[in-house]
């Protein structure tokens, strides 16, 4: 039994094992599931996620929330549709949208990141605001209706080229993603310094870290991989507007945590972040193929945010140290 | 005067954790209406003593009479029970609730699950109208400034209809204003017949308020004093018993004039008042006197961690910079009293703990060296002997001392100019302890300033080259290796010249 917990307590064990039990359950119903065409499907319906995951985790190890990448994913995509609509699709139209919505992203990010460091607000209040203002702010821009993309140029290969003829360009940039931000928390000193933020702020700021400047910028690449994540759905969905990537944040926040991701800050990388994206988009795909009807799979969802997080608690090593060290006898006695 | 009745007589007690003894055979005898003074130095078992009476822990052998009768005290209720009540040093009230309600809470006096209000206020008013106390029952607790608090505490002890109140060093947080009300509070309930368990380390606090004083070392009682009897020298050569002569002519560093940090006329708060000194390379300069005095804040604000509202700080010359992050560079360094909540990030990993503070020379443009972050952290390994020597165990599953060497080894493989430690040995075993003092002698042979901020008197009079005693918010008393004792120390600390020292 304790030889059982503890290949549940690492991660990867974790992982194997919940990947294990979902293959096993798909090769006796629904084989079709091993498909190559089939994996591909998973990988391009998890993209998205997958994207904005990957900007979030930088904020979730300095131990915030950003709760507003949904309606910062419609923005970029309202922002973005109408610079390429209005521009008579040219590339010109198409590099200015992008610019001006990594720009809304940047000082969005900023605007996060000054709240919850200099005015010590909660992050969870902060973005649960500015996710209503930025929604606001596409109804104000779209006019409340839908931007129609009608374009078989950039504007629609971003979200549905494929590369060699077989790899859905969102995939691509997906990928690209995770490994920029996997080389930026592995090999730079910001990332070093991030995690150390998210660990200890007291202790960074005594060795000399600027511990405002790692939260400010981790909000900054959060908004921004929300909107790449936006103007790729735009291309995707060839229109945008009030409606778009509406809900994100809930299926980003569930990668987070299925991925085993410690919401307190400080522990985790991008592998976590790709395997929860991964993990949900799988058992998606599952429930589809094996007919369970599309009306259960939020129902679905919440049921493995509950599972993940608990094997989580009663396995990790670290819950584990935290339940020792904070139970002593005077607490129990009192 | 009348011998006054005896309330609370501990008998025999002994405690052991992990097999240590610590405390062993202590009685302690408390009398109705009197202020009971516990003194010693840190960890000579006050605490543990108070935990025992209180029901925190324990006891392993001995005996607790209750106004003569032996009583059972196994858990808080007990304590509560026999009349015995408790004022931590962090107060435990509900700043959102009123002083009635504080009070009651837990213990509502109620009717078919509705509070009764009123009759809980009207015995509120009750009780501060009887022992006068300043206070109105519907104030809310969070718009009370400590020593407010204090007496809610207090009066909270008093509507459970205590006998005997405990109060652990309860000036520590109080200005010279509060302390006095606090003065007032508790002789008010000295004539009122309730006793008072009184633990401090100041002096001066003891000779005021307590009729008689238990000292306490090393996990025994060393003696009861009565207020006749108390002076400053006998409390203070009780508290540190027989002094084992050190051999003094160890071997001299050379001192380095030329590496020198001057601190002139420097003030923080109302905690520094006005503090001068200049510490040299070459030299482990100890900053004694009591917790709580502005030695923590000193070095902070040296550092650049706070800012100090007036004075000047200059190394070799150049003024300090207020930033942390240009002081590293500079040749700065700080060991931090909190060792879990400042000096190290629990779940990073030991390498990464090490270089955090390194990454101007283990970095190009922002991105990490890894071969030079692990020769980095692997020579420290093995430098600083840190234990188990894996690079890659988070710092947080470590033992003290081990964790300590990692935040010692951050700074020492730096070869820092001025090294500021505070409380560095704190926790840590003695093993470990003398693998720390090594290499803080290292580093000061090799021509650095080592500034030790300890209330450790042993480590003071052994490893200091020169020791500043601080009492007040100012340097009171100089000592040299040679001539410093830790009696003298302790004096200098309370406020008392002695021949051993220079006063300043």
């Amino acid at each position: 039994m304790k030889k059982v917990i503890k290949f549940l307590g690492n991660q990867w064990g974790q992982r194997v094992t919940i990947l294990v039990l979902i293959m096993v359950v798909m090769a006796v119903f629904q084989q079709n599931f091993f498909k190559p065409a089939n994996a591909m499907s998973i990988l391009l319906a998890i993209s998205l996620y997958g994207i904005m995951a990957c900007g979030m985790l930088f904020v979730v190890l300095v131990g915030g929330i950003d709760l507003s990448v949904g309606s910062m994913a419609a923005l970029t995509a309202s922002i973005l549709s109408i610079y390429a609509d209005r521009s008579g699709y040219t590339m010109a139209g198409f590099l200015t949208g992008v610019l001006v919505s990594i720009a809304a992203c940047i000082l969005v990010g900023i605007v996060h990141g000054i709240l919850v460091t200099r005015f010590a607000l909660p992050a969870f209040v902060v973005t649960l605001a500015t996710k209503y203002i930025i929604y606001g702010v596409v109804l104000l821009v779209t006019g409340g209706h839908f931007v129609h993309i009608i374009d078989d140029g950039i504007m629609y290969k971003l979200g549905n080229y494929r590369v060699f003829g077989q790899i859905p360009m969102p995939i691509v940039i997906f990928v690209l993603c995770a490994v920029i931000c996997a080389l930026i928390l592995g090999t730079t000193v910001f990332g070093r310094r991030l995690y150390a933020t998210g660990g200890n702020p007291v202790a960074s700021k005594l060795v000399g870290i600027k511990t405002d400047f790692s939260v400010i910028v981790s909000y900054i690449i959060c908004s921004i991989s929300a909107g790449i994540g936006g103007m790729i759905l735009a291309s995707m969905n060839m229109q945008a507007g009030p409606t778009t990537a509406n809900g994100y944040e809930g299926n980003v926040l569930t990668a987070m945590v299925v991925g085993g991701l410690n919401l307190a800050g400080g522990e985790g990388g991008v592998t976590g972040a790709v395997f929860g994206a991964l993990l949900v988009g799988i058992i998606n795909n599952m429930l589809i193929l094996l007919g369970v009807p599309s009306d259960m799979t939020t129902f679905v969802q919440g049921i493995i945010i509950i599972s993940a997080v608990s094997l989580n608690m009663y396995t990790s090593r670290r819950s584990q140290g935290i339940v020792v060290e904070k139970t002593k006898k005077s607490d129990i006695k009192a | 005067m009348e011998e006054k009745s005896v309330l609370l007589e501990a008998k025999g007690i002994c405690k052991q954790f992990n097999g240590i003894p610590v405390l062993k055979n202590v009685n302690l005898e408390i009398r109705r209406g009197e202020v009971h003074a516990l003194m010693g130095e840190n960890g000579a078992g006050k605490s543990t003593m108070i935990k025992i009476i209180t029901g925190v822990y324990t006891m392993d052998d001995g005996q607790i009479l209750m106004e003569g009768k032996p009583v059972t005290i196994s858990c808080r209720q007990d304590a509560r029970c026999c009349g015995i009540s408790v004022i931590y040093q962090e107060l435990s009230l509900i700043p959102a609730l009123t002083v009635t309600e504080n009070i009651f809470l837990g213990q509502e006096i109620s009717r078919f699950g509705f509070t009764k209000k009123k009759e809980m206020r009207r015995q509120v008013k009750a009780l501060i109208e009887k022992y006068g106390f300043d206070l109105d029952p519907d104030m809310l607790v969070s718009s009370m400034g400590m020593a407010q608090r204090q007496m809610v505490e207090i009066l909270k002890a008093l509507s459970m209809e205590a006998k005997l109140i405990i109060m652990d060093e309860p000036t520590a947080s109080l200005s010279a204003a509060e302390t006095e009300t606090l003065f007032k509070t508790i002789d008010g309930l000295r004539q009122k017949g309730t006793s008072i368990l009184y633990i401090s380390h100041r002096l001066e606090e003891i000779y005021r308020m307590a009729d008689r004083l238990t000292v306490m070392r090393d996990g025994e009682n060393v003696g009861v004093l009565t207020r006749e009897e108390m002076t400053p020298q006998k409390v203070t050569t009780m508290m540190i018993g027989h002094e084992i002569k050190e051999d003094k002519n160890r071997e001299r560093r050379q001192r380095y004039e030329g590496n020198c940090l001057e601190v002139t006329g420097l003030a923080y708060k109302n905690i520094l008042k006005d503090v001068n000194f200049k510490a040299y390379g070459g030299e482990i300069l100890g900053i004694g006197g009591l917790v709580g005095t502005g030695r923590t804040e000193l070095i902070r604000c040296i550092y650049g961690a706070e800012k100090p509202s007036r004075g000047k700080i200059t190394l070799n010359g150049k003024p300090v910079s207020r930033s942390i992050a240009k002081n590293i560079k500079a040749g700065f360094g700080l060991v931090p009293e909190d060792r879990r909540n400042e000096g190290f990030v629990p779940l990073l990993s030991i390498e990464k703990n090490l270089a955090i503070a390194s990454y101007d020379k283990l970095a190009r443009f922002g991105v990490v060296n890894r071969k030079k972050e692990i020769n980095f952290a692997q020579e420290a390994i093995r430098g600083y002997d840190i234990r188990p020597p894996m690079r890659h165990l988070p710092v947080g599953n470590l033992s003290g001392g081990n964790q300590q060497k990692v935040v010692l080894g951050r700074w020492l493989s730096r070869k820092p100019l001025v090294l500021l430690l505070d409380e560095p040995t704190a926790g840590v075993d003695v093993g470990v302890k003398h693998e720390l003092y090594h290499l803080m002698r290292a580093l000061a042979t090799t021509g650095s300033i080592v500034i030790m901020v300890s209330s450790d008197l042993a480590e003071l009079t052994h490893v200091a080259d020169r020791i500043l005693v601080m009492h007040d918010g100012r340097f009171f008393e100089e000592f040299t290796h040679e001539n410093a004792t830790q009696t003298a120390i302790l004096l200098a600390a309370s406020g008392v010249h002695t021949s051993e020292g220079v006063p300043l």
